[in-house]
């Protein structure tokens, strides 16, 4: 059962980064491959936060999102001027800048030696110690985020961003702001994305750089292509199958000397026979 | 007919009840050791060695008269801390074990909370750096002490007379900042010194050789791990760098030990020669690099299990340990120091015909 939990947290964990990220990639069509440096900085707001400054979880979640949203507003008006691969190349070198820093700053981030020690959250007396309690609390935050996810979908906002998605010309002539419009969706997308990376370094009580690299940016990028672009429910289904999937595998009886590769192997050629079968993705209501 | 019939029923059902005594006095309980590894991915061609390293030190504690009966359950990580976290809690949730194996600092860093939190007994092999590994209640790490190496490669140094170094990092786990570190302690010993760190994606050295063998240095420090170290020992080699003017730490991790030939390697200890040919040759390990250590961790907690009253009480473990765990072991002498890390000797090392020669410790 506890094994089930801590599979439940992380799947809680990276349903926020997928729907945050589909935001902007599903809703917006915006490529963006920056979604781990974000992640990473709401994971080293809260190590730090708590580790260094002392300040509770909520606080350092609170520090995550501002950290993030205030870098992704700067970041977001050199992004926004940018369209389709060049946008995915121009965030690609955002995570990589962002790694760098968390691996080269030694002195607030403790470089490639990572944080540890990092407490768990706590509201007045009670502290969410127990996997079980900590489960409860990524779900409401999960749950939070699908609902704000839905909102943004049904609202005039949602739909204006779903219209830059398809065409950002036409967008743009029909007197939307398209440049401010992909700013917005950037910080908020980047704002909420830090808030997994809190609940990550609460709940793993160590990280370093290697967490955070662009090879974890395409991997939430997968997630939302298998679940399906622009469908909260498609970025929770993607979360799940790439979650689980790999542990399901574990109990798979492989030859003992070869089980770890063989793993491997079958997950990717499972992701490739779906995408072969299912390109649009489980979900999508929109194809790249 | 009937009768022949059932005089056969009662010699098979004789003979069955005398094999099913036989088995229940054979069969003796299980301790389950959980090892999370790099098996495919960053550090994997390590991960496998120690994987090798936990087996043999089952089977050769088997060879002995034991109480229980060993097995290992290894889980692979891909060295990522979520991954680890999950292959933790599968080990000793759905598999059962009794205690818990990782590997490097890091990992050995989130399993550590997560076996305290289980009351269960965790051992990590780790590179070095006995300061950035203090114990948890529950948890053991085990490596070459940062004083240890510096000691070494300073006497390696001296011994070859070398007066003017290039030292060149990975910035991973601590191989930069012990490599700053060495480069200060070697100034003060007289020798001339530049220091330079990459990030671990860059691939390209020979600018920075180039430069440095045009100022008049001629030995090169390295601490990097595959494929980052392979290239830039190619990279030394295209530029005439001498193999016997290359000290590396750590970077004789890969299968193909034929790069490592004539150069200096220190690195944590891989154990006497016959315990490097019992893992070449019965393991099919093609390099014994930090198995040494893992195996001394599971003989240590193989030891734990039989000698205490209680398999299931993890004070009593500790207890054990703790009062054991200084002692000659696989990779020289083990010592326990205070805040929980047991520090085993350094090794140098070079390699003749791709097999490990010992020069040093």
């Amino acid at each position: 059962m506890e094994y089930l939990i801590n599979l439940a947290i992380l799947f809680g964990i990276y349903s926020m980064l997928a729907l945050s990220l589909n935001l902007l990639v599903g809703m917006s069509g915006l490529v963006s491959l920056a979604q781990a440096a974000f992640y990473g900085i709401g994971a080293y707001a809260t190590a730090i936060g708590m580790t260094k400054l002392g300040l509770g979880f909520f606080t350092t979640i609170a520090l995550g999102i501002v950290v993030n949203a205030v870098l992704a507003f700067v970041v977001g008006k050199i992004l926004a001027r940018f369209q389709g691969d060049y946008y995915a190349i121009v965030s690609a070198g955002l995570s990589i800048i962002v790694f760098s820093i968390l691996q080269n700053w030694k002195s607030v981030t403790n470089g490639p030696l990572g944080i540890f020690g990092i407490g768990k959250p706590e509201i007045g007396s009670y502290a969410f110690y127990s996997n079980a309690a900590f489960l409860g609390l990524v779900f409401v935050f999960t749950i939070a985020l699908y609902a704000l996810y839905q909102w943004i979908n049904l609202s005039s906002f949602g739909r204006v961003l779903k219209a830059l998605r398809e065409d950002e010309h036409l967008t743009h002539v029909m007197g939307y702001k398209t440049k401010h419009y992909k700013s917005v969706i950037f910080v908020l997308s980047a704002a909420l994305s830090g808030i997994a990376g809190a609940f990550f370094a609460s709940y793993i009580a160590f990280i370093d750089p290697s967490s955070f690299q662009l090879k974890e940016g395409i991997f939430l990028f997968t997630i939302i292509i298998v679940g399906g672009l622009s469908s909260a429910r498609g970025s929770v289904v993607g979360a799940l199958i790439l979650i689980s999937l790999p542990e399901v595998l574990r109990f798979v009886g492989l030859p003992y000397e070869t089980a770890a590769q063989l793993q491997q192997m079958i997950y990717g050629a499972m992701l490739l026979l779906m995408m072969i079968f299912k390109p649009q993705g489980l979900f999508g209501k929109y194809r790249m | 007919m009937k009768k022949y019939l059932l005089a056969l029923c009662m010699v098979l059902a004789l003979i069955a009840c005398k094999d099913e005594k036989k088995q229940t006095a054979q069969v003796k309980p299980i301790i389950r050791i959980g090892a999370i590894l790099p098996l495919t991915g960053d550090n994997s061609t390590v991960g496998v060695a120690v994987k090798a390293g936990v087996q043999a030190a089952i089977d050769d504690k088997a060879k002995g008269k034991l109480k229980y009966n060993y097995k290992a359950f290894f889980e692979d990580n891909q060295h990522s801390p979520a991954k680890s976290a999950t292959a933790a809690n599968k080990l000793m949730m759905v598999d059962n074990s009794n205690m818990l194996l990782s590997f490097t600092t890091g990992i050995g860093r989130v399993v550590a909370p997560i076996a305290e939190n289980k009351e269960m007994l965790h051992m990590c092999a780790t590179l070095e750096d006995e300061n950035a590994a203090p114990m948890g209640k529950t948890t053991f790490f085990q490596g070459p002490t940062l004083q240890s190496y510096r000691q070494l490669v300073i006497k390696a140094l001296q011994q070859e007379n070398v007066s003017k170094l290039v030292l060149l990092a990975t910035n991973a786990g601590v191989a930069c900042s012990g490599t700053e570190a060495l480069g200060k302690v070697l100034e003060t010993k007289g020798l001339e010194t530049k220091v330079e760190c990459f990030n671990p994606s860059d691939l390209d050295f020979r600018f920075v050789i180039q430069k440095y063998l045009a100022e008049g240095f001629e030995h090169f420090y390295i601490q990097f791990w595959p494929p980052q170290s392979n290239i830039l020992l190619r990279q030394l080699s295209e530029n005439n760098v001498a193999p016997n003017h290359i000290f590396g730490s750590g970077i004789d991790v890969d299968t193909d030990t034929s790069l490592y030939n004539d150069i200096h390697n220190f690195g944590g200890n891989s154990g006497t020669p016959e315990f490097i040919d019992h893992l070449m040759q019965d393991y099919d390990v093609k390099n014994v690099y930090m198995a040494a250590s893992a195996y001394d961790l599971i003989s240590l907690a193989i030891d734990a299990f039989e000698n205490v009253k209680d398999k299931n009480n993890v004070d009593e473990l500790i207890a054990y340990i703790k009062e054991n765990a200084t002692r000659k072991c696989m990779s020289g002498d083990c010592k326990l120091l205070d805040n929980g890390f047991i520090a085993n000797k350094a090794e140098w090392r070079t390699y003749k015909n791709g097999k490990p020669v010992f020069l040093g410790d």
